[in-house]
């Protein structure tokens, strides 16, 4: 950068001068670079890099282990805990907290997936079994492949079920970014409670809602 | 060789180094020097809550006379854990026309929601007139308490008569204010009410209220949610049961609700017309905080009732059309309470996850 020399009272302000003097306003200007946001106001710009958020425990809080599996702090609805394996979220007094397991990453054409939790529910659609799962699409069968129905802008709300009088609720969304980078972007923070909404008395299908507290 | 220098060179200058100079945000840590700043990430940043509304001056010298607008990023929200998006133009080649595309907030490179239009909250509201033929202008619309500290105008008090569209200035509040809202919107099913003629003589009613159902929204939607910046966000208007009785009833197509508004405060001494330009300060105020779910009642109707008959064949049947025009009015009022009371409602609910 030019150093700028001060001047005497009295020394004119010449035309090198001012040159100077805008040369070196221009070369302060500040320019956001990589992870740097910048937003200016009159009296300053204010000036901030990405950084990790501060650490908020909270249920159901995904935190990745690469890019293959997750630790799921535990969460309950309707009171009950899910599950990864046959193991509590929380663990046993014989088992350490599981983690979820990916495997092989399932993301959809977006490079969006979802850990979710897979509800059960019995003829009268009271939970009988939860287990978390990472799946691409949270409201098809397999959840690997797209929805052949349901899926897209949905005409009334709540959550689709699936086949078997079963639900798949996402807690988080993992996104992959260009770069390769795996990203979560937590959806639920608190424990839930569930209702279903059957269509009627005989069919398993119906539309699910979620709630944050207990049942 | 002497040069003059214009004030208003001088004073862009000094725009310029002000402008420059370095406040700590989310995550930095600064040291000033006399030979400059010293910037430095810091390790943690405040929790970010969904929804949370950045907004930021951005320079376009194609925009004039302003030199740039104001846009709005927005930390990343779902509603039954779909991404909500923003529309944005993208040109897919170079020298192409640029198409609006839907992209979700989650998007590495976040989508930039235009603040297009603003209101201004301290401006009295367009002079009606009343029964008696008096001019009464409403008074402004307010905004947050907050603001009265920063020395933003008071709100006009209103009143009747046209002097009312003056006041008094306050000369330690010389700042302007606007505001833009930022709201959710969700298509839905929707249903209108469909008022058939018959003939009283041999449908014994006049009238029959039918429920038609509207797709379109539906169909022609880009994304399951989207944001929208609007100067003045205003709710869907529901049918009344009034509406329903009338056989009118026209339900909104979609769902929405207010996400946040930005507040956008002027330097001192701005005039009353100024628009929002790079000197001016965001205010953000949120009224989401959480992730939302949403779902419609998908309450359908029931068919219009069938009409009352009397089938005698009396006076070779001109009997039965005289007792079908005195059943009429009884089956029109039926049709009509059972219009109101069986309507179809697919008004939908948020409710925070």
């Amino acid at each position: 950068m030019t150093e700028l020399p001060f001047v005497r009272r009295g020394q004119p302000i010449t035309a090198e001068l001012w040159n100077k003097l805008v040369a070196a306003v221009r070369s302060v200007r500040l320019l956001p670079g990589d992870g740097a946001r910048l937003r200016s106001t009159p009296d300053g710009t204010l000036v901030g890099f990405d950084a990790a958020p501060s650490p908020w425990p909270h249920a159901f809080q995904v935190t990745l282990f690469g890019q293959t599996a997750a630790q799921i702090s535990s969460g309950l609805v309707n009171g009950i805990e899910p599950k990864i394996g046959d193991v509590p979220m929380s663990g046993t007094d014989k088992q350490p907290p599981p983690r979820l397991e990916f495997g092989k990453l399932k993301l959809d054409p977006n490079n969006r997936g979802y850990v979710a939790i897979e509800i059960t529910c019995d003829d009268k659609w009271k939970i009988t079994t939860m287990e978390m799962v990472q799946v691409a699409y949270f409201d098809s069968e397999n959840g690997e492949d797209p929805p052949t129905r349901s899926g897209g802008v949905s005409a009334i709300g709540g959550i689709p079920g699936i086949s078997g009088r079963r639900v798949r609720y996402p807690v988080a969304m993992l996104v992959q970014r260009k770069s390769g980078q795996l990203d979560v972007v937590q959806i639920v923070f608190f424990n839930l409670a569930h209702r279903a909404q059957p269509r009627d008395n005989q069919s398993d299908a119906a539309r699910h809602f979620f709630w944050p507290g207990a049942a | 060789m002497k040069s003059l220098i214009s004030a208003e060179a001088w004073n862009g200058q000094v725009r310029a180094v002000r402008r420059a100079r370095v406040t700590p945000g989310q995550g930095c840590i600064i040291e000033q020097t006399p030979n400059g700043c010293i910037l430095s990430g810091a390790g943690k940043i405040r929790w970010r809550h969904p929804w949370q509304v950045s907004a930021q001056w951005n320079v376009d010298p194609t925009i004039q006379p302003l030199g740039g607008q104001w846009t709005a990023t927005l930390w990343p929200g779902f509603v039954n854990a779909q991404d909500v998006t923003i529309e944005v133009e993208v040109a897919s080649k170079p020298n192409v026309q640029k198409q609006p595309v839907q992209v979700p907030l989650t998007e590495e490179d976040p989508p930039l929601l235009i603040l297009s239009g603003f209101r201004d909250p301290a401006a009295p509201g367009l002079p009606q007139a009343s029964d008696d033929g008096d001019i009464i202008i409403p008074p402004g619309e307010g905004y947050p308490k907050f603001f009265d500290s920063l020395g933003v105008v008071p709100a006009s008090n209103g009143g009747t008569g046209l002097g009312a569209l003056d006041s008094t200035p306050d000369p330690t509040r010389t700042r302007q204010i606007r505001g833009c809202d930022i709201a959710l919107v969700t298509p839905r099913l929707a249903t209108h009410q469909q008022v058939d003629v018959l003939d009283p003589g041999t449908d014994a009613q006049s009238v029959s209220i039918s429920t038609v159902f509207d797709n379109t929204a539906l169909i022609n939607a880009k994304s399951a949610h989207w944001l929208i910046a609007t100067s003045k966000w205003e709710p869907p208007m529901e049918p009344t049961d009034l509406d329903r009785l009338m056989g009118t009833a026209v339900e909104p197509q979609t769902d929405e609700i207010k996400i946040a508004t930005v507040w956008l405060v002027s330097p001192p001494d701005v005039g009353s017309d100024a628009q929002p330009d790079e000197t001016w300060t965001a205010y953000p105020q949120h009224f989401v905080f959480w992730n939302l779910n949403y779902a419609s009642r998908a309450q359908i109707s029931a068919a219009p009732p069938q009409p009352l008959k009397l089938v005698t064949g009396l006076a070779l049947g001109v009997a039965d059309t005289l007792i079908n025009g005195l059943l009429s009015p009884l089956n029109d009022a039926n049709a009509e309470v059972s219009a109101m009371l069986n309507a179809a409602n697919f008004s939908g609910r948020y409710w925070s996850i």
